[in-house]
């Protein structure tokens, strides 16, 4: 199977109890331990369905507001109580997301400590990120350096859980935004000779991280597409959005019209393809130019479709771009504790899927 | 295609480096580059340290220089006069010849990964020198190719100067090339670093890479120097941005002797207190050092204004809704506060006149009539207001006059009146009569504190405004009624997106309330005390010394409030101002600290500046903590016990 046509499914239960079966051993899931109430739903799911996994969790720190009514320690609390069900290959792995001067320092910190045990991680058949409560800047080098080992020393088989939640999405929105940085684990250009046609993929009004990335790849930016989301169960979303971001993206961006791709973001593979595609149609087309010319992406859309974006990046060799949030103001504290009965989405990103 | 802005104002161009050149000339305003290139020092083959606060204009002045600026300078002379007259009158430029080009480095986040990755066999401090050596030497290939492009002469006939052995250059230094070859193996090695930097663990180390023991990129540009008919200075933007050891690197380097000026530009908050309670002046000379504070050189009114109106009319042309405007038409649809209408004042007046009965009857020995006084005259408000306050003042006397009607009944006229006294009444009566307290371009100007970033965000959601009203049609004007809620929703944005955002935000947003109230209790007192009112507070220098001190700074409050006031100084909330030796014979120096004139908005408090109030540091601390109300810090200024617990 090619990643063109990648794996993936909805029924998240019954794809484990028959992988579980096939493989006679149960996996290991790799997931943060936050305030999210989404963080550990893959391990729960497969222990409610009679799975044991092991668990390796992340324990990661954010400023976040709106805690008045201590839900959101409750939160953080009920998740770290949790983990005490399965068996943990080691103590949480603590990450340091930010460094003193508050840069991204976080996914190179992961990387680091995860290729310290991956002898541990090498005895699985099966690898789960479960990036529901991960922050895209650990869960993005996290993927990028476990294919890479997939492909070259040891690991067999990444998966990736993912549950998109809008209406939790909506309630923790980012309070503060970093400047903009090449994420770490992805190609990172140095020369200034580079060219960039950039693809942000948008599904939120949040103008602030998509000007700031504009600002500074400006000068070397020489085509920007963005790719906004076109859902079936909420068709107005993608001209609200481009209402909501129509000085952004038109005035300051300068924008074409024909250059916006609407994509079912439901599905990352359809992200994934889009840029595959667009990478290709790029490099050809502008071949003759001097200097590299490279697509950068940017994804700002829900995490399941920066799953396909990273797939494409590492897969091609493409730069990330992303604004990382410092702070995050959960609106309303209740949500956290509402209970999630919903499956997460089953990613199957490396391993004999893919292998002929 | 052009670009257009709905509002122009609400952009931050200095943080956009990837700006093309003809946007970034035509929006520039080089008054304070021409005060700035007046100062001798600058072009002085030292090392200049150009310190300020976010929004002080570092980049943008340093962004100038840059040889592919220069060359559209020169180019389109005629598109950019004013800007070619100031490089001109300082050499940079001469009969359209560029004499000095600036080699613009930006710290940016590549330097901080040289700190992160851990590679074993090699050095951090290694791999930070590369990178330098490397960006500087690209900077140096880029600068003398267009330069010599600019005369004409070709790639072919370009020699870059190897670095004398006795230097110890590292090999990619050593020899005399040509600058296509030396271009090839720059960016060669950039792109080997790179790699390094970004690589996972375990990943092999890339063969050929050779790592600098010591910044050699100054020597290459010394030599340069030698073939090159002209002169370079290194400029080194956002060097905050480093780490301290990387920090202290590149400090050491740059402040060496060494034949070509030096900028390095940097914000506050990476000083520590001590520096950042400096002597309030604006630049401080050493041999080869010199430290220029861009805040202070901002501080000059007459030639902030200057700059925001050029700055006004330069962004006016980047939106097709306002383009039509000037910055003086501008200012005149900023409305400043009418008179006070007819009706109004003789509210004033008939309340003046009965809180002037009240307090004569009290004191009748001392305070005149309010309406004997005025016999056969037609005081206006603001004379009553001015009654009032001197009545006040005689009244709380503690000791009654033997010969009152000796006294001089001038006293009480406002033609006598100090200003301080005139605009404390003006500000009394517009509280009286519930007029706005701030309207009008001018205290737009002054509330920016004369920093350029806070000018545009006050000034940018009045162009918002504008811009709907010319959206439908309607009359532009906007009304000091308006303007003032306006004011108050911009000085909530800036305490919600950028003081609480702050590292220590909320003890600096506590210490700003407590600071406010108390202000404004006290700017409020009848008598006007501290006309035009308080909008500052001192810190003796005893008390200073003990913030400075790294022996008393062991205690955590001590250190806590230290690391507050440095945030909060160091981010324009609190500025610091010219020490004081105020008071009796012998009593200690004062060191004030103004509040952002932003914040005096939301405490209703003068824009003039104001007076000062000595808070003791302990109360400062407690204020920094938790809610005081504005007497209890009137009753315990003098006090110096800590009253909440030294928990930390």
């Amino acid at each position: 199977m090619i990643r063109a046509d990648g794996f993936y499914t909805s029924e998240f239960n019954s794809f484990w109890k028959k992988r579980v079966e096939e493989v006679g051993k149960a996996p290991l899931v790799i997931a943060g331990i936050g305030f999210d109430p989404r963080s550990l739903q893959s391990a729960k799911m497969l222990y409610e369905s009679g799975i044991v996994p092991k668990l390796l969790p992340i324990d990661f720190s954010v400023i976040s507001y709106g805690d008045e009514d201590g839900s959101l320690s409750e939160a953080t609390t009920n998740n770290r109580n949790y983990i005490n069900k399965f068996d943990m290959i080691t103590d949480p792995l603590k990450i340091e997301m930010y460094d003193s001067q508050g840069r991204s320092i976080g996914g190179r910190t992961l990387v680091k400590e995860i290729f310290n045990i991956q002898t541990q991680l090498n005895s699985f058949s099966d690898i789960i990120i479960d990036i529901g409560g991960l922050p895209r800047t650990l869960f993005a080098p996290l993927m990028s350096f476990l294919i890479n080992q997939q492909k070259e020393s040891g690991i067999k088989n990444l998966h990736v859980a993912s549950l998109p939640e809008s209406k939790l999405d909506n309630e923790i929105v980012s309070a503060q935004i970093l400047e903009p940085n090449f994420m770490y684990g992805f190609d990172r250009p140095t020369s200034d000779d580079h060219k960039f046609v950039w693809i942000p993929i948008i599904g939120k009004n949040d103008p602030a991280r998509l000007r700031k990335i504009h600002n500074k790849i400006e000068k070397s930016c020489i085509e920007t597409c963005p790719i906004l989301p076109f859902r079936s169960n909420d068709p107005r979303l993608t001209d609200q959005l481009i209402l909501n971001l129509k000085e952004v993206l038109f005035q300051e961006i300068r924008t074409f019209n024909n250059n916006i791709f609407y994509i079912d973001h439901r599905s990352p593979f359809f992200v994934y393809r889009e840029i595959i595609e667009l990478s290709g149609y790029y490099s050809k087309l502008l071949k003759d130019l001097p200097g590299e010319v490279k697509v950068l992406i940017s994804p700002m859309d829900d995490k399941t479709s920066s799953v396909g974006a990273i797939i494409a990046a590492v897969e091609k060799k493409l730069p990330i771009m992303y604004a990382d949030t410092i702070s995050y103001k959960v609106k309303n504290g209740n949500i956290l504790s509402s209970e999630i009965k919903n499956e997460p989405m089953e990613i199957w990103v490396a391993g004999e899927a893919y292998e002929d | 295609m052009a670009y257009n802005f709905k509002n122009p104002f609400l952009s931050r161009f200095s943080d956009r480096t990837g700006l093309s050149n003809s946007m970034f000339l035509s929006m520039y305003a080089p008054q304070i580059v021409r005060k700035l290139l007046n100062i001798e020092h600058l072009l002085l083959p030292k090392a200049t340290w150009l310190i300020g606060t976010p929004g002080s204009g570092k980049s943008s002045i340093l962004r100038l220089f840059g040889i592919d600026i220069l060359i559209d300078i020169v180019r389109q002379r005629s598109t950019y006069p004013h800007i070619y007259d100031v490089l001109s009158e300082a050499k940079i430029i001469e009969d359209d010849i560029i004499k000095s080009i600036g080699l613009y480095i930006q710290i940016d986040e590549l330097y901080a990964e040289t700190a992160n990755v851990s590679i074993s066999g090699i050095s951090n401090d290694q791999l930070f020198n590369t990178l330098f050596d490397i960006r500087v030497a690209k900077k140096v290939i880029h600068t003398i190719e267009s330069y010599n492009n600019f005369k004409s002469i070709s790639n072919s006939e370009i020699i870059i100067r190897g670095v004398e052995s006795e230097q110890f250059p590292p090999q990619i230094f050593a020899n005399n090339q040509t600058i296509d070859q030396f271009k090839k193996k720059v960016y060669e090695k950039e792109s080997l670093i790179a790699g390094l930097l970004n690589s996972f663990p375990g990943a092999p180390l890339p063969k050929n890479l050779e790592l600098h023991n010591r910044i050699s990129s100054l020597d290459l540009i010394q030599e340069q120097k030698r073939s090159q008919d002209v002169e370079f200075f290194l400029m080194i933007d956002d060097s905050h941005d480093l780490y301290p050891s990387q920090f202290k690197i590149l400090k050491t380097v740059l402040e060496k002797r060494n034949s070509f000026p030096r900028w390095i530009a940097t914000r506050k908050h990476i000083y520590p207190i001590a520096a950042l309670l400096g002597s309030g002046s604006n630049a401080t000379d050493e041999r080869e050092v010199f430290t220029l504070d861009l805040d202070v050189v901002l501080n000059d009114t007459s030639l902030y204004k200057k700059f925001i109106k050029i700055l006004v009319d330069r962004r006016l042309n980047f939106t097709s809704m306002l383009n039509e405007f000037t910055s003086e038409n501008i200012e005149a649809m900023i409305a400043k506060e009418e008179p006070v209408d007819l009706d109004k004042a003789k509210i004033a007046i008939e309340q003046q006149k009965d809180e002037a009965k009240k307090l004569a009857s009290k004191f009748k020995y001392q305070v005149p009539d309010f309406d004997v006084y005025f016999k056969g005259k037609n005081p206006t408000s603001i004379e009553g207001e001015i009654f009032l306050i001197k009545a006040y003042r005689t009244s709380n006397k503690k000791q009654l006059s033997l010969f009152p009607e000796l006294e001089a009944k001038n006293d009480f006229a406002y033609s006598e009146a100090p200003s301080k006294d005139r605009h404390a009444a003006e500000l009394f009566l517009k509280k009286r009569l519930k007029i706005p307290l701030y309207s009008g371009f001018d205290n737009i100007i002054s509330i920016s504190n004369n920093n350029v970033e806070q000018f545009m965000r006050v000034f940018s959601p009045f162009i918002d405004r504008l811009i709907y009203r010319v959206e439908i049609n309607k009359n532009t004007s906007i009304l000091p009624n308006e303007q003032f809620k306006i004011l108050r929703n911009i000085v909530k944005n800036y305490i919600n997106n950028v003081i609480l955002r702050l590292y220590l935000g909320n003890n600096i947003y506590q210490l700003i309330q407590n600071l406010g109230n108390y202000f404004q209790l006290r700017s409020y007192e009848p008598n006007a005390p501290h006309a035009p009112g308080i909008t500052q507070f001192a810190i003796l220098a005893s008390d200073i010394y003990k913030i400075k001190d790294e022996k008393f700074r062991a205690k955590p409050w001590i250190k806590k409030l230290s690391d507050i006031l440095t945030v909060a100084i160091s981010h324009n909330i609190l500025i610091p101002e010219q020490s004081v030796k105020q008071g009796a014979a012998g009593s200690e120096l004062k060191h004030p600290f103004s509040l952002n004139r932003l914040l005096c908005v939301s405490f209703s408090l003068p824009l003039q500046k104001g007076d000062f109030q000595i808070i003791p540091i302990e109360l400062l601390y407690e204020m920094c903590n938790r809610h005081t109300k504005p007497d209890e810090i009137k009753k315990r200024k003098a006090s110096k016990q800590l009253t909440i617990l030294d928990d930390l």
